[in-house]
């Protein structure tokens, strides 16, 4: 009985322990080390729950075509370097763009085009209804 | 019964005793010293090691495994839950990051709040 109780109290203090630890760079398998190399100078810096959110992402790495593959690791770095807060707004916008109707999700990429071809000036004013 | 009688009552038993013992037959004597001794090991089986008298003493709370259960469940509940709601979370943020990070768009174009703001007069007009 005071063996099973011990086992007990001891489970009890390092299941959460267990559970929240994310890996470090040398736990990683090779295929996950492979997928998030650009990770590879930040990873001790970052929170746990940052670790897994990118490991989650490197799972479904081997599904992306191969351009999909350069872009996720071209941009992962530049990702990371953001702030949460950043980041948040980023999904937010996402979200939003991503609901539009279809038409106008597919001219997405051209009509950032046509936006980033503007003068900054111009576009502040045509982002507030002052074309 | 005075002590001297008492005395008195248990050497005659003591001797008594002892004369039984040296009249029993040495089968029967085994079988006696054989008893005594599987009792005298049963007691010292009984007696709890240092590491248990500790133990005890540090969780008076816990009668038996039932009741230690019950507080290990309670404990993990809200670990549980946490945990739950943490994966969910990530889970979330995985499906989102993925395709934000492969899409045709750059990072750029959703960190800039005034595109979405210009698409929806860009529209309109």
């Amino acid at each position: 009985m005071a063996a099973s109780r011990l086992a007990v109290l001891i489970c009890t203090l390092l299941i959460p322990a267990a559970v929240l630890a994310a890996p470090t760079w040398n736990e990683l398998s090779a295929a996950q080390r492979q997928a998030l190399a650009p990770l590879a100078g930040e990873w001790a810096a970052m929170d746990n729950a940052g670790r897994q959110t990118w490991i989650g992402i490197a799972e479904r790495y081997d599904r992306l075509t191969p351009a999909e593959q350069g872009r996720l690791q071209q941009r992962m770095r530049e990702w990371a370097q953001l702030s949460p807060d950043e980041r948040e707004r980023a999904r937010d916008q996402y979200r939003a763009l991503r609901s539009m109707p279809a038409e106008q999700r597919e001219s997405l990429h051209d009509e950032w085009k046509r936006y980033r071809s503007l003068p900054p000036e111009e576009r502040r004013r045509a982002s507030e209804g002052n074309p | 019964m005075n002590p001297h009688a008492e005395d008195h009552f248990g050497y005659r038993l003591v001797r008594r005793l002892g004369q039984g013992a040296r009249d029993l037959q040495p089968h029967t004597r085994n079988r006696l010293d054989d008893a005594r001794r599987r009792a005298l090991q049963a007691h010292r089986r009984r007696r709890k090691t240092l590491g248990e008298v500790l133990l005890s003493r540090l969780t008076p709370a816990l009668p038996d495994w039932r009741a230690a259960l019950a507080m290990v469940v309670v404990l993990l509940m809200p670990v549980a839950g946490e945990h739950f709601h943490t994966a969910t979370r990530v889970t979330q943020l995985q499906e989102v990051d993925t395709a934000l990070l492969i899409d045709d768009l750059p990072i750029d174009a959703y960190l800039d709040t005034e595109f979405r703001a210009w698409l929806h007069h860009a529209s309109q007009s």
